[in-house]
């Protein structure tokens, strides 16, 4: 029997597993509409890494710097690469996995106009 | 991949318990390879199977890591235990499925769908007659015939007396005479689509 064997068959079983990798990036490849490959890329790594990412747990809390180190330590990922991932699915991965798309657009927006009045107080007066 | 020792497996453990991030995937690194192997070896279960179960144990294993006493096992018993648990119950349940899918009579006389299921329960009994019609069509029974056992396998073994009477052509008898008929019937009939089915296994093997 392959490593890759039950490898792939766990990776697969992961993205419906709470509180493991495999959950967050199945969430971020429905937010970005991406592919495993992409997703790979972006993480600077290759499938059979992102398959093994997927098997870990998910950094969360007060750790979440220290846990995001040690995965990247461990599989030679960039960091920030890992942690954008991450905080995207943590921003709007909820609404997703709850099927509400649109709260998660309205969501944005919210943020979105949050920044521009922010924008518009920083503007010096003229 | 040699089973893992008792001194690695403890540090596993300790590092599940710590939230170690990466001790989940070693956790599978460690033990599917033996797992599966073993499922293969020992119980003869079919590498897909074997995957399974062993994959199931794991999960269950990462899901509460505080449910796994060191006191009263090792680790790698404790995750066997559930693999070959599963696997068992997987077998189990296949060997159900094939059961009742070859033999009509036992999913309608033993395992009857439930209420909320009448649809789907339909959907089986019907995709079964028809199987078994094509079986009853190579002996060359009367229509009759057809029509009686139509009506018990629709009907999921429990036969009402009124439609087997209308199937069967005997509406017109006494009340008492026509029970009786249709009882008889029933029993001959049932006893055809035994003797059938029996003929058609013995084709199959």
């Amino acid at each position: 029997m392959s490593t890759l064997d039950w490898l792939t068959y766990a990776a697969k079983r992961s993205t419906t597993e709470h509180g493991l990798l495999g959950q967050v990036f199945a969430t971020y490849q429905s937010i970005e509409d991406c592919t495993p490959d992409a997703l790979a890329d972006e993480l600077g790594c290759d499938e059979k890494t992102l398959k093994q990412l997927s098997l870990c747990r998910k950094p969360s809390g007060d750790a979440f710097a220290e846990q995001v180190k040690i995965l990247c330590g461990r599989f030679g990922l960039e960091p920030y690469a890992l942690a954008n991932v991450l905080r995207q699915v943590e921003i709007m991965g909820e609404d997703f996995l709850n099927g509400n798309e649109g709260a998660g657009m309205h969501r944005t927006g919210t943020l979105q106009l949050a920044a521009l009045d922010r924008r518009k107080k920083d503007e010096p007066a003229s | 991949m040699n089973n893992p020792s008792r001194q690695q497996v403890e540090q596993l453990h300790e590092r599940m318990l710590g939230h170690d991030p990466a001790a989940t995937y070693d956790v599978f690194e460690t033990f599917m390879d033996p797992l599966v192997r073993g499922l293969e070896r020992f119980l003869g279960c079919t590498h897909d199977d074997a995957n399974a179960s062993a994959a199931d144990a794991v999960f269950a294993y990462l899901r509460h890591p505080e449910r796994f006493d060191a006191r009263q096992s090792t680790l790698w018993n404790f995750l066997n235990q559930i693999a070959r648990r599963r696997a068992h119950d997987s077998h189990r349940s296949r060997t159900a499925r094939t059961k009742r899918e070859k033999n009509p009579l036992t999913i309608v006389e033993v395992h009857p769908p439930a209420p909320k299921d009448g649809v789907e329960g339909f959907a089986i009994a019907r995709d079964l007659l028809k199987r078994l019609e094509e079986r009853i069509e190579k002996a060359r029974l009367p229509q009759r015939d057809i029509a009686g056992i139509r009506v018990i396998v629709l009907h999921e073994g429990r036969v009402p007396a009124k439609e087997m009477a209308e199937a069967l052509g005997l509406s017109h008898l006494p009340p008492g005479e026509r029970l009786h008929e249709v009882r008889r019937h029933t029993e001959r009939l049932r006893r055809l689509l035994r003797s059938l089915w029996m003929e058609d296994s013995d084709v199959d093997s």
